[in-house]
């Protein structure tokens, strides 16, 4: 994929341009609005990830223009200002998504992956999911691992369909708390891993292989190891 | 002007713009005011003298004239019996108390056949041919009057009203008088009038520049207890430097938490980091201290978040995303987000809902209150505890109470878990517990509501949060 990094901030350019790199994405990146904006017209382009704040144009105006000039290439704004508004202007401008700085780099390449997803059209459905021996059917709500079936609550189902769809993919306290209760913002507490640790007991405390892994300090992942 | 009037001009403008040049004095709004009291003032005043003086000018202008008429009667009268003999004899004989009169005959050629007068000036005024030209240069006090008489002759009599000229210098004279003590007063009451004004605005302005120049905001204007505009004025400037004095305490208080609180994660941070790179080698060391590192500095990002969001619910700038909402639901939400953390704790929580409780609220700040409240409630209950939430309607609120069978708080700590500083108990070391009480209570202030607390030590604690309830 090829992915248009607008940022004029040294470190954290360098922080995302080389981690989608290694993600294997092809990374452009322009220290400068005008710069990035021709960069960002050019065709072929997958995805732009752009900082509000700029030298010359700033970062909703590099958006507007894009959209004035009917490109539709997927847009993530990057921005130190939280507030409800500043994310409203941003999706209002054009955006396709908003992460407030400071922000883990799993979140921006779940949302990155997101954004893919919508962009190629196919929101996979499928109607079993399956990690290594757990299965997981979004019909009969049932989990299974090796030969035992697991009885899950609904929460604890919601993670670890979450946790399948992204597999291999680093999930932060932060987007498990959107996605699994709506919150939309940190209750400050341990509720995330709560549940993950009663999910992980269930799903992997009887079998000598592990799947839900935690990265410290950056949240949780279900992958073969 | 008096220099009374000019003072509060100085007052207002003079120091301020001493910079400015130009006769600034008269751009004041006290000296505009005073100079405006005293034109309307001497206007009309001089328009009611000119009134005066033309109706008793007129006044004694017919008066004049009709005693002048009389008198050359006679005289036409002598010299149609004894002709100009008669004529001058009746003239020496007048007993006029002033000399003042003049007698002329003419031909109708406007040559004299015989005059006689008093003295040179009414000799000259009666040889005056025309009567409109007397009527413009004549002297209040003098009066023409004229008949035709026998052989196309015309008889000419000019006289002076001596106590009519008097009376008028006096009239005169006394205007004078008045006018100048009229100006005399209009200075004065315009001095005072002015100063009286504007005395609000002079103090108001003065209490600003003491404000500006020593940056102490305790300071206020001088008021008097009255409903007029410009004090009105004051007091709610007052009320403003009240507002401004409290919002940038508490922005100091917050810049001391930030200092206070901030610098022990921000130290173990440091401390963390430096650790790992003294131990270079252990890379699984390593990832550990990063990893800390990360945790470390989302916490200290989590309580910037909290003290933003309560520094601008507290000034009033937290902008609320307002709909009607159900506190129930929202409350049973938060609730099933701490169910596990409750069950891990071996606290059993019980909710009691009614179910109308609805309120104008922005859901995501209510939610955030509901979520401290219980995180709380559940952080300080011992294992086998209960924690009881109930959302009633009474009266005009939505109350939700949330009890907790936890250790309780002492009646004197009880007012103070609502400033951001306090921590109850410090060696517990819960970070960012003040905060998220703090934080409740400014959200539900925003909202119109309020927070209240009933406590126990050994017994536990009921919180309380009314909102204004929409109906």
């Amino acid at each position: 994929m090829h992915v248009v990094l607008i940022e004029d901030d040294e470190k954290i350019g360098a922080f995302v341009s080389q981690g989608l790199q290694q993600e294997a994405h092809v990374v452009s990146w322009a220290k400068s609005g005008d710069e990035g904006l021709a960069l960002a017209r050019q065709p072929g382009v997958d995805l732009a990830i752009v900082d509000v704040m700029l030298p010359g144009r700033d970062g909703l105006a590099i958006v507007r223009a894009l959209r004035e000039a009917k490109v539709t290439v997927p847009v993530i704004i990057l921005s130190a200002r939280a507030t409800v508004e500043d994310r409203v202007r941003g999706l209002d401008a054009g955006a396709d998504d908003y992460l407030t700085k400071p922000f883990s780099f799993a979140e921006l390449l779940a949302r990155v992956a997101a954004l893919r997803r919508r962009a190629s059209g196919h929101s996979e459905s499928p109607v079993r999911l399956q990690v290594a021996d757990l299965t997981l059917d979004l019909v009969s709500r049932r989990v299974r691992r090796h030969d035992r079936t697991i009885e899950l609550q609904a929460k604890e189902f919601l993670l670890l369909e979450y946790l399948m769809r992204n597999q291999g993919r680093v999930l932060s306290k932060t987007m498990i708390l959107q996605h699994v209760w709506d919150y939309h913002f940190d209750p400050q507490t341990n509720v995330v891993d709560v549940l993950v640790s009663r999910l992980r007991s269930k799903i992997d405390r009887e079998f000598p292989q592990k799947l839900i892994h935690t990265l410290r300090g950056v949240g949780y992942v279900l992958r073969i190891e | 002007m008096s220099s009374g009037s000019n003072k509060p001009a100085e007052g207002i403008a003079g120091r301020e713009s001493s910079r400015a040049v130009g006769p600034r004095t008269w751009r004041s709004l006290g000296a505009r005011l005073a100079l405006w009291y005293v034109l309307v003032t001497l206007g009309s005043f001089l328009v009611a003298a000119a009134v005066f003086a033309v109706r008793v000018q007129e006044s004694m202008q017919r008066e004049g004239q009709r005693s002048a008429e009389s008198a050359l009667e006679r005289y036409r009268l002598a010299l149609e019996n004894g002709g100009t003999a008669a004529l001058e004899s009746m003239f020496d004989c007048s007993p006029g108390p002033q000399p003042g009169l003049a007698l002329r005959l003419t031909d109708e050629r406007d040559v004299e056949l015989f005059g006689v007068s008093s003295d040179e000036t009414s000799r000259r005024i009666v040889a005056v041919p025309n009567e409109r030209s007397e009527a413009a240069g004549l002297p209040v006090e003098w009066h023409v009057a004229r008949a035709e008489v026998s052989q196309r002759r015309r008889l000419s009599l000019a006289v002076r009203d001596e106590p009519a000229g008097r009376l008028w210098r006096v009239l005169r004279e006394t205007s004078w008088i008045i006018f100048g003590l009229g100006l005399g007063l209009a200075v004065l009451g315009a001095a005072v009038i002015t100063r009286r004004t504007l005395r609000p605005v002079t103090d108001l302005a003065r209490a600003t520049r003491r404000i500006v120049e020593s940056g102490d905001l305790g300071l206020r204007v001088e008021t008097r207890a009255s409903t007029d505009e410009l004090v009105q004025l004051t007091q709610l400037f007052n009320r403003m430097l009240a507002r401004n004095e409290s919002l940038v305490k508490a922005m100091r208080e917050s810049l001391d938490y930030v200092a206070h609180d901030l610098r022990t994660p921000l130290t173990r941070l440091r401390a963390g980091a430096e650790l790992a790179l003294r131990e270079a080698a252990d890379v699984e060391k390593e990832r550990n201290a990063l990893a800390a590192v990360i945790e470390e500095s989302d916490r200290l990002l989590g309580m910037l978040t909290t003290l933003t969001d309560i520094v601008e619910a507290e000034a009033g700038a937290m902008r609320l995303d307002r709909h009607a909402e159900d506190l129930g639901a929202i409350v049973h939400e938060a609730v099933e987000v701490y169910e596990f953390v409750a069950k891990e704790a071996g606290v059993s929580v019980v909710t009691h809902i009614d179910g109308d409780a609805k309120v104008f609220a922005d859901r995501r700040r209510i939610s955030q209150v509901c979520a401290n409240l219980i995180d709380n409630a559940i952080k300080y209950s011992p294992a086998g505890g209960r924690v009881e939430l109930s959302v009633r309607c009474e009266g005009s609120s939505a109350v939700l109470r949330i009890s907790d069978t936890g250790i309780g708080i002492a009646s004197e700590d009880q007012p103070r878990v609502w400033d951001r500083l306090f921590r109850a108990d410090r060696s517990r070391g819960e970070p960012g517990l003040g905060l998220g009480l703090s934080l409740v209570k400014a959200v539900v202030v925003a909202h119109g509501g309020e927070v209240k607390l009933e406590s126990e030590i050994g017994a536990g604690s009921t919180f309380e949060v009314r909102l204004p309830r929409l109906r």
